[in-house]
């Protein structure tokens, strides 16, 4: 949202970078919170000169320099696609793999699913569609090694030294430059990959070993197995061109630690050990930004909305909680990362529009013309994008800030054919593409929440993306949120959110605990073990965490912790997190407080007769994180200046059509903008990266942080 | 024209099986092109040395031909078998299996599963060139069957909308 006229930065900047398939997006937060943003095109082969880039660009938009912008600057974060292209290009290191005997195929196997889960619906159902890729360690460099012990973690076979290592060397020979070491149940007890690590490390001095014990500790062996060799595979590759990526901003006079995004959406120094789990899939930072607008808002149930070019994310926070995921999948991997969970489909705002060869109705995306943008631009399809255009939603001279010309013959030449097979006339076709592309939406939208048992009226819908302002109309039709609010620089919201993450690391650990209903002696017993795997469970977390904090030179007598236990009613499959805000289980009555916590979250999402306190309780995972708290960027508070907007605001008229008919819309910019102007529609509020419209019988107002407030009537 | 162009590339690697998996997965997902048949027609007809034009290809080495204004059926090597709805194999050479050491000589022992008691291989070979068209796993004394005869009219007429350039 940089006005035209805003000084250079003065004291210290926090950067955030938002590196994406297409574009890197840089926001430069300065000590007074203001803003200025840059972007530059990805580039995946040598990602320093995007991240220079991006950074340059913003501070061209006030005439700074990038030394001047880098020296300034505290914070950096740098959310990438680092790990991701390190799997993608297939470079990562050459990994040996030990495991159990017999479990050596375990990767091949692909828990059954590693052929298809990355698809879409349409190609998981159909076979031929279903593909296994090279795997990553070559089954000549997987060995096993005999050992075995049991689900509680409890010996069964000791650990046969001498296999480990005949199958140390052989890895060796065969060329294995780091070995990773996954055990059965080793999430139970580390005994034996402890062992076969003293083995290997006496072979072998300088070789990098892999325990899964040491980096996920949590059930399900799959997804453990996957982690681990995201970590060996990718891990430092992905460090290495992290520190390219430093390097390069410490020639421009950064003189700090480059940090990045983790997917659970706490930021670290690259120094991190666990470099894995900064694979961020999707939108993390903008649920991230709704999470931190929510808190200055005073709203904890957020649904935060994210309209691209090509997808439509959607993340929930409820009572103030980042959703997380424990099982995401990473390319064909189904792995053990705590992720922030948001869900997507393919219809964006660039979403191409054909006709389904046998039915004859009109489609919309997946595939979507990014950056090429439609008919109207250098794309061969025809997108939603060149509907807008004919519409008048959309000023041709003025995408991107008038960088790029786009061709209303063009769009309409494309258009007329289409609306012609259906029969209608081409502006109705428009605004009927529009529309269909918004109900998908919708309808995903409100299945998440309703699907979930959450009532809409409780939520404030946070809408960004460079495509929310523009849908954000259509998709809330009809919803009561409580309230609807868009962003002046919703186009960056995504990177700007990343700013808003807090210093944090995130640790999982399985344990075995059950808390049984009845209250005789036996139970007693049970649930004092319980107690006691509980604590110890913590206890171990935070030793995990005091040493990942010494890693990095911070104090961890300044760490936030907060402890949490997965519940689920016993034998149920759905497990849900429950926060524990003390430090430990110290009483039989704080275990059972601990299950009415569970119960109460529960019926936040099923009915409360749903409840089934008759069968106990297990907790099979707990979890804790470690914030540091660190500053966030300020979003400034500003004198309301009144509900006119000021004349340099005003940009005259425009012809919209809208619901059948063309119609006069005035015409905003939207940075000269200020605090407490309201707009009536009709009206189209202009954005060298967005676009918001206003339709007739509806508003939006500023508030005095120059958020957007969207409404139905006239003020 | 361009673009008409590249889809004529892109069959000829599809046909070639020279496609990378993510151009073949973009393939797969995409309504079937109306252009595909005549593209790999053209890719075929490209690869033979004979001048008769292809109707339908019947297997990789095996097509149906319009030879003078009659459908027959035609090797790539050039070997002419039979009118279209006849048995081509009765046309063909071909090698039986039917003993264990036989069978020995085209599997490898270990993968080897099949009982030399109950059934036999039997190798369909091109009269001119030897190339093996097709191979039949069958019972002893199984009559020689073929797999399919295409219902030739109905295909180009009712699905490619267009006349059977031969007589039936």
């Amino acid at each position: 949202m940089a006005t035209p006229k805003r000084r250079t930065p003065v004291g210290k900047n926090w950067i955030a970078l938002d590196a994406g398939g297409t574009m890197t997006d840089a926001v430069v937060v300065d000590a007074q919170g203001q803003f200025l943003v840059g972007k530059f095109l990805t580039n995946k082969q040598n990602e320093s000169i995007s991240f220079l880039g991006a950074i340059k660009d913003a501070a061209a938009t006030v005439g700074g320099t990038l030394r001047d912008t880098l020296s300034a600057s505290e914070v950096v974060v740098y959310a990438g696609t680092i790990m991701l292209n390190t799997l993608l290009s297939r470079t990562g290191a050459k990994v040996g793999l030990m495991v159990t005997q017999g479990f050596e195929d375990y990767l091949l196997m692909e828990k059954g699913e590693g052929g298809w889960i990355s698809y879409p619906y349409a190609d998981r159902l159909h076979t031929v569609t279903h593909h296994h890729a090279e795997p990553t360690i070559p089954r000549n460099r997987v060995v096993g090694v005999q050992e075995r012990l049991d689900m509680f973690g409890t010996l069964v076979i000791p650990l046969r030294v001498k296999d480990v290592q005949q199958k140390t060397r052989e890895l060796l020979e065969a060329g294995a430059e780091s070995i990773a070491v996954m055990f059965l149940f080793s999430h139970m007890n580390p005994l034996h990959e402890q062992a076969a690590a003293k083995i290997i490390r006496k072979i072998d001095k300088n070789i990098p070993i892999v325990l899964s014990s040491a980096m996920a500790p949590t059930h399900k062996e799959y997804t453990r197995l996957a982690s681990v060799v995201a970590q060996a595979y990718a891990g430092e590759r992905a460090r290495k061109h992290f520190l390219q990526v430093e390097a390069r901003a410490r020639e421009e006079g950064f003189n700090r630690e480059v940090s990045t995004l983790l997917a659970h959406g706490g930021t670290v120094p690259i120094s991190t050990p666990r470099l894995y789990e900064s694979y961020v899939s999707g939108p993390v930072g903008g649920v991230l930004g709704g999470h931190y607008v929510g808190e200055v808002i005073g709203s904890g149930n957020v649904v935060c909305c994210d309209i691209g070019g090509t997808s439509f994310d959607v993340g929930i926070i409820r009572d103030g909680l980042i959703p997380i995921i424990r099982e995401p999948t990473l390319l064909s991997f189904r792995t053990n990362i705590p992720m922030i969970d948001t869900k997507s489909i393919g219809a964006g705002m660039g979403s191409e529009l054909g006709v389904h060869p046998l039915t004859g109705k009109l489609t919309v995306g997946p595939m979507s013309a990014g950056s090429d943008v439609g008919r109207c631009l250098r794309w061969p399809k025809t997108t939603i994008t060149d509907c807008h255009i004919l519409l008048g939603y959309l000023n041709p001279k003025y995408f991107l800030g008038g960088d790029v010309q786009l061709d209303l013959d063009a769009a309409i030449k494309a258009l007329e054919p289409m609306a012609k097979n259906f029969n209608v006339e081409t502006f109705e076709f428009a605004e009927r593409a529009h529309r269909l592309v918004c109900d998908y939406m919708r309808e995903f939208l409100v299945n998440m929440l309703r699907g979930r048992g959450y009532e809409i009226s409780d939520y404030v819908m946070m809408m960004y993306g460079g495509g929310g302002p523009l849908g954000l109309t259509d998709v809330v039709e009809g919803l009561e949120f409580k309230d609807v609010v868009t962003f002046p620089f919703a186009a960056v919201f995504s990177a700007f959110g990343v700013l808003c993450a807090p210093r944090r690391y995130r640790y999982h650990q399985s344990i075995i605990a059950a808390s049984p209903a009845a209250d005789e002696a036996p139970q007693r017993h049970v649930k004092g073990l319980a107690i006691e795997s509980i604590n110890n469970a913590w206890a171990q977390l935070e030793k995990r965490a005091e040493d990942d904090f010494k890693l990095h030179g911070w104090d961890f007598r300044d760490a936030k912790l907060s402890r949490s236990a997965y519940v689920r009613f016993t034998n149920q499959l759905s497990d849900f997190e429950v926060l524990w805000l003390g430090e430990r289980l110290s009483s039989l009555a704080d275990l059972t407080s601990l299950m009415q916590r569970f119960e109460a979250v529960y019926t936040t999402i099923y009915p409360s007769q749903a409840l089934y306190s008759e069968v106990g309780y297990q907790i099979l995972e707990v979890a804790l994180t470690a914030d540091i708290v660190t500053p966030k960027p300020k979003i400034p508070e500003l004198a309301l200046q009144g509900r006119k907007p000021n004349s340099a605001a005003e940009k005259g008229t425009r012809k919209v059509y809208w619901r059948g008919k063309r119609q006069e819309f005035r015409v905003y910019e939207m940075d000269p903008l200020t605090a407490g102007n309201v707009i009536n529609g009709p009206a189209i509020i202009e954005h060298p990266a967005t676009t918001m419209l206003i339709p007739p019988g509806h508003h939006c107002e500023l508030d005095k942080r120059r958020l957007i407030h969207y409404r139905s009537g006239q003020k | 024209m361009s673009e008409q162009a590249n889809s004529q590339e892109v069959t000829r690697a599809l046909q070639d099986r020279a496609l990378a998996w993510p151009d073949l997965l973009k393939l797969m997902r995409e309504p079937k092109a109306s252009t595909r048949f005549d593209e790999t027609i053209a890719v075929m007809q490209a690869a033979v040395t004979w001048k008769e034009s292809i109707l339908l290809p019947l297997g990789e080495n095996l097509f149906i031909v319009n030879k003078k204004g009659r459908a027959i059926i035609k090797t790539t090597a050039g070997a002419e078998l039979c009118a279209w709805n006849e048995n081509w194999k009765m046309q063909c050479r071909v090698i039986v299996r039917r003993s264990r050491k036989d069978l020995e000589k085209v599997f490898p022992v270990e993968h080897l599963t099949i009982d030399s008691a109950l059934v036999e291989l039997r190798e369909w070979i091109c009269p001119l060139s030897g190339t093996l068209l097709d191979v039949d796993c069958v019972p002893p004394t199984y009559p020689v069957e073929i797999d399919f005869t295409p219902d030739l009219k109905a295909f180009y007429e009712d699905w490619l909308g267009r006349e059977l350039p031969v007589k039936l």
